[in-house]
């Protein structure tokens, strides 16, 4: 392979494997791209005790220094100094740190203004180059060194079998910030490597943040406290900001500003309006005419019960009556009603999930296990059998809260649940947003989307819950739904009217990659984009990480999309991204899968030419480890996604983060691994998997305050 | 002496314009302080440079095409050229120019590993220095259609990692300028109960406050300084202000643009603000503009951001300057509205405010946040050289344009943001 082979994305490629086989549950990562060292077996983790030990080849370096500050090497001469901080939490994420990593190091690779390529210009006399194997030594030398060194060593060992390092030569040394980058880095993959020991009796809950509802708890919360549906929740506070394809439940972005605030005010007024003269008894379920003393007890008893999930503890009590009682000097009955239920749906214990502070393994109370449950299995608040349980201090055994579970899950609102996460993990709702050029596609109507959108909701749903499905069906499905308008449209045959009904698919299509939210989402108005569609399925659907694509190439030019050319295929078009080195890294992952969906034109309907040519959708996958090797399409793409590790990894971190309101971190090591075992041991149904997140230490303990 | 009204009419006529930003600053040390403001004006994905580009000198220059709409400003203009966000451009993290971009602009810090700043906006910073005009709020912060993903959607922060959402509903901002201004006694007994239920629950989360761990309690802090500016704003007595009704119905993009426009103005005419960001769309603008045509008559069906990337030559080209150009339409409605509203001393509140037009990187196609546009209509109350087409050096660091923010708003600081690319002043601006 020339230059332009990976260089950028094949270390970070490696850096993610060694990680994520520590850290992550799969225990061998392999293939042509992560060359692990000479015993070709990866980096192997041990189970059930062991403490990680990584498989190595070459290295031999010698370390220079331990963990903890000092001086520790040199780099071109450089002296430099480094203090090594475990990571916080928020970094404890491998894919922040490799990207870190990424832009720090390989980033200056290729840097058209300050990088190697400036003088090493692709093409040129003095081409650059990692061989395979200096590639192999330096490799290998950081696994050895992750395991037996400390970040110095791994620095000394990285400076002295990669060149790279070492350059430029005869110029100024690498610059210390740099190096101090490196190491601290890899300071901190040293510390992702370390929590590998699982034992059963190990409780590690890792992280309990604070959490404030989302927007649709909100709303649902709404509708159980004050009965009333017409959810004002949505028109009056913001969306809730949540990463691309994570759940939107992310506790670290649901802050609350003058926006929350003022929304919050706005809507526990819009509420308390409700509350008139006529309807007075009745809210307040007290006989006509209304007493103070009746009113005061229903708020706090009552309602503050509701709106806060637990009995309000005595000195509550005493605050909101004492608010009642000056409201009532100030006000009418009804106003001190109303401004008391304001206080109670802008109060903390409202508007949050608060849980009272105690040992990392110590249980929940039955009220806090209540709303776990509910919050995480229905989006909405507990139920009344859920608080009758809570009141008798029954949710504290794994069996009971097991059969609350088996309860819930068949709960309507579960589905509501699973619809949400599926469309915040495949955004395929955008589809509702897009349009298309009616000219180049004269099947696309814009009436088609909502059809479009029914079709994933349908399909997910019934995937999701069929007992005997696996996970990897989301994939492989020969079935979908649709209505006339919509087959149609496919040129799938069976649906008569507006009514969806099931039908088969034609064999070159499955799943929801064979879907026309996803497939015409993940592409423009007038052409294919196999660069979206290739980094959709290695985000959202492989747990990928990508870098940041170059804003220039080697020579200092800006990369642009190449232009319309009838002459050509997309395929052609894309081409360049293989053969220009800046982008060449991460587009040899990139394309390949994109290419393979080539045979779905911008709308997701069957094409087999373009520009008079046939389309070719083969290719070879790179990477990651489980779809790597020679694709032959679609269908075959789908396969491959279905069966590999990365996508089981990628579903269980994503409902985990559902359930803690976290991406999982260093401590859930062990519990996703007992997670993911349970999850094989189900045959990989997804309803399983969900029933199983009321499984994990992080589910049954209160875990550490952040 | 003329009459205030006329003066500027005057100057104008007499085609002294380029004297008028010393003249403003004689008057301005003369006269008792203006009230100053600062308002930003964001645009999603970058601009068309070809057509964007302002040419000549610093004092004789010529508008381009896509800002012809800003013609009758440009004597009170200054346009910052030459101006790079390199504190995000070295962030190790960020995908590229739009999270990079939507994170460093206002911040002036490296992207955080959570793809946001890692640290306070400047309109922030400025608001919490300032506080609220009496009766009034330290800040607005406005927004339409900014959408909720992590590293698109969000420029301004209270912190770092701490994005703020933008009030997209104009309802709510309208009730609260008629909140802060009518001086109905039914809307002041709801203001003394809503101030009741404030202060009660205030007490409720300081103390919940003191039990969480750390990285909970700083976003309790958060949420319990916006209810302590609410509680502030409750606190003061209102100020009267006539408030005309507005059309909440029937909101397309175009319409919800000119609301926010609207009220953002009518905050200032009412002086409860000093501060305000609008924030149009997000980074990847999904934004169809299907109610613009090109080409005589051809509809533009095409997403912005697709636009922006301009791969299709020719025809994106042409779409893609007619969204510019429609941008520039609402930055200089915005400013026209601001110049409809007379102030003491003959100014009017677009000379007392530095009205800022950028956006998240310098170009569409690469998004490379070199060459970041800010365009700067207003002298900032006799602060700023206007009438300017300011070059300076390639590759001047965006934080000098945010530590010359708070130096228009009567701030001191000299470093702003990330400290390594953050010294002083836009040299030349202040005047």
């Amino acid at each position: 392979m020339q230059c332009g082979r990976p260089m950028r994305c094949i270390q970070r490629e490696l850096l993610l494997a060694i990680s994520l086989a520590l850290f992550g549950c799969e225990g061998v990562v392999d293939g042509p791209d992560t060359l692990l060292g000479a015993t070709g077996g990866g980096v192997q983790r041990a189970t059930g005790g062991g403490a990680a030990t990584g498989a190595t080849g070459g290295g031999g370096g010698s370390s220079t220094g331990g963990e903890g500050g000092g001086v520790s090497g040199s780099g071109g001469g450089a002296g430099f100094t480094f203090t090594c901080t475990p990571p916080t939490m928020a970094e404890a994420n491998i894919d922040a740190i490799a990207t870190a990593f990424e832009a720090r190091v390989f980033g200056r690779l290729v840097d058209a203004e300050s990088g190697c390529t400036r003088c090493h210009a692709p093409n040129s006399s003095r081409q650059f180059k990692v061989s395979s194997t200096a590639r192999q030594t330096f490799d290998a030398a950081v696994v050895a060194g992750l395991f037996t060194d400390g970040p110095a060593g791994i620095l000394a060992r990285l400076i002295e079998t990669n060149p790279a390092l070492r350059m430029p030569q005869g110029e100024s040394a690498w610059p210390a910030a740099d190096i101090q980058a490196v190491a601290d880095i890899t300071c901190r993959l040293k510390h992702l490597a370390q929590p590998a020991v699982c034992t059963p009796s190990d409780i590690k809950p890792g992280a309990a943040p604070l959490r404030r509802l989302t927007r649709r708890e909100l709303g649902n919360t709404v509708a159980v406290v004050m009965g009333i549906t017409d959810r004002p929740a949505d028109a009056l506070l913001p969306e809730d900001l949540h990463a691309e394809g994570w759940p939107d439940n992310d506790a670290e972005l649901l802050t609350a500003g003058s926006a929350h605030v003022r929304g919050y005010s706005a809507l526990a007024e819009d509420l308390s309006a409700r509350i008139t003269a006529t309807n007075l008894a009745t809210f307040t379920k007290c006989a006509a005419p209304v007493t103070d003393a009746c009113a005061r007890t229903f708020l706090t008893d009552d309602f503050g019960l509701r709106a806060f999930r637990r009995p309000l503890t005595a000195a509550e009590k005493g605050r909101y009556q004492t608010l009642f009682t000056q409201s009532r000097a100030a006000w009418s009955l009804r106003e001190a009603v109303m401004v008391t239920v304001e206080a109670l749906l802008q109060a903390p214990p409202f508007l949050y999930r608060v849980e009272a502070q105690a040992a990392p393994t110590a249980k929940p109370s039955s009220y806090e296990m209540a709303s776990r449950l509910s919050y995480l299995f229905t989006g909405a608040p507990p139920d009344d059998t859920l608080m009758t349980l809570a009141a008798a201090d029954q949710l504290q055994t794994p069996a009971t809260i097991a059969t609350q579970v088996q309860r819930l899950i068949a709960d309507p609102r579960a589905k509501s649940v699973v619809a949400s996460f599926h469309k915040q993990w495949l955004g395929f709702e955008d589809v509702l947003n897009i349009s298309k050029n009616e000219t180049v596609y004269p099947m696309w109507s814009d009436t088609l989307r909502p059809h479009m959108l029914k079709e994933t909701e349908l399909f997910v749903d019934a995937v999701f819950w069929d007992p005997a499905a696996k996970a990897g069906d989301l994939l492989t499905a020969p079935y979908s739904y649709m209505n006339k308008p919509l087959a149609d449209f496919y040129g799938v045959s069976g649906p008569t009217g507006a009514a969806f009904v099931k039908v088969t698919l034609p064999p070159t299509r499955t799943g929801v990659l064979g879907h026309s939210s996803i497939l015409a989402t993940q592409a423009l108005e007038d052409q294919t984009h196999p660069v979206y569609r290739g980094h959709f399925v290695l985000t959202r659907l492989l747990g990928q990480v990508l870098g940041a694509p170059p804003a220039t190439d080697a020579s200092g030019n800006p990369i642009d999309l190449p232009p319309l050319d009838p002459t050509k295929t997309t395929r052609e078009r894309f081409a360049a991204h293989s053969s220009n080195v800046a982008c060449a890294g991460c587009h040899l992952k990139i394309d390949p899968v994109g290419f393979a969906l080539e045979n779905f034109d911008g709308t997701g309907r069957w094409q087999t030419e373009q520009a008079g040519k046939r389309i070719d959708p083969s290719g070879t996958a790179v990477a990651p480890a489980g779809i790597a090797g020679p694709l032959s399409g679609a269908v075959d793409l789908s396969a491959r996604i279905a069966q590999s590790p990365e996508f089981q990894r990628t579903l269980l971190q994503r409902w985990f983060a559902l359930s803690t309101g976290r991406a999982p971190g260093v401590e859930d090591a062990c519990s996703l691994e007992r997670l993911d075992t349970a999850f094989r041991a189900a045959g990989h149904n997804p309803k399983a998997l969900f029933q199983l997140l009321s499984t994990t230490d992080a589910f049954l303990y209160r875990g550490t305050a952040p | 002496m003329m009459k205030p009204l006329s003066r500027r009419t005057f100057l104008r006529g007499a085609g002294y314009s380029l004297a008028l930003p010393l003249l403003e600053a004689m008057e301005a040390k003369a006269q008792t302080v203006r009230p100053r403001r600062l308002v930003i004006f964001f645009t999603p994905d970058g601009f068309y440079r070809p057509t964007f580009d302002l040419t000549g000198s610093e004092t004789s220059f010529t508008l381009s095409p896509t800002l012809q709409p800003l013609a009758p400003f440009k004597s009170r203009m200054a346009y910052f050229d030459n101006i790079d966000q390199r504190a995000p451009m070295d962030s190790a993290y960020g995908n590229n120019g739009h999270d990079r971009g939507m994170a460093g602009l206002l911040t002036g810090t490296k992207t955080s590993a959570k793809r946001l700043a890692s640290g306070i906006s400047i309109d922030e910073f400025i608001a919490r220095r300032i506080g609220a005009p009496p009766s009034g709020f330290a800040s607005l912060t406005l927004g339409v259609q900014t959408a909720n993903v992590v590293g698109f959607s969000r420029i301004t922060f209270s912190g770092p990692d701490a994005p703020i959402a933008p009030q997209e509903n104009p309802q709510t901002t309208f009730n609260r300028i008629v909140g802060a201004t009518s001086t109905d006694p039914a809307v002041l007994k709801r203001r003394a109960q809503r101030k009741k239920v404030v202060d009660f629950i205030l007490d409720d989360y300081k103390s919940l406050r003191s039990t969480v761990g750390a990285a909970d309690k700083v976003r309790l802090d958060e949420h319990v300084s916006s209810i302590e500016a609410l509680q502030t704003e409750l606190d003061q007595s209102a100020g009267a202000c006539s408030v005309p009704s507005l059309d909440f119905t029937n909101q397309t993009y175009p319409r919800q643009v000119r609301l926010q426009s609207d009220l953002a103005v009518l905050a200032m005419k009412c002086d409860l603000t000093r501060v305000i960001v609008i924030q149009l769309s997000k980074s990847v603008s999904r934004v169809v503009p299907n109610w613009l045509t090109y080409d005589g008559g051809k509809v533009i069906n095409k997403e912005h951001h697709d636009l922006a990337h301009f791969g299709d030559g020719v025809d994106d080209t042409k779409m893609l300057q007619v969204v510019d150009r429609w941008y520039a339409e609402q930055f200089a409605y915005l400013c026209t509205q601001m110049d409809a509203v007379p102030e003491a001393g003959g100014f009017t509140l677009l000379d007392n405010s530095m009205t800022v037009l950028t956006t998240e990187y310098g170009l569409g196609t690469s998004h490379s946040m070199a060459r970041t546009p800010f365009l700067v209509v207003g002298s900032g109350g006799g602060a700023l050289n206007v009438g300017r087409f300011f070059k300076f050096p390639a590759g001047t660091n965006h934080n000098k344009v945010l530590v010359t923010m708070d130096r228009v708003m009567g701030g001191t600081t000299n470093v702003f943001g990330d400290p390594a690319y953050s010294q002083g002043v836009l040299p030349g601006v202040l005047v």
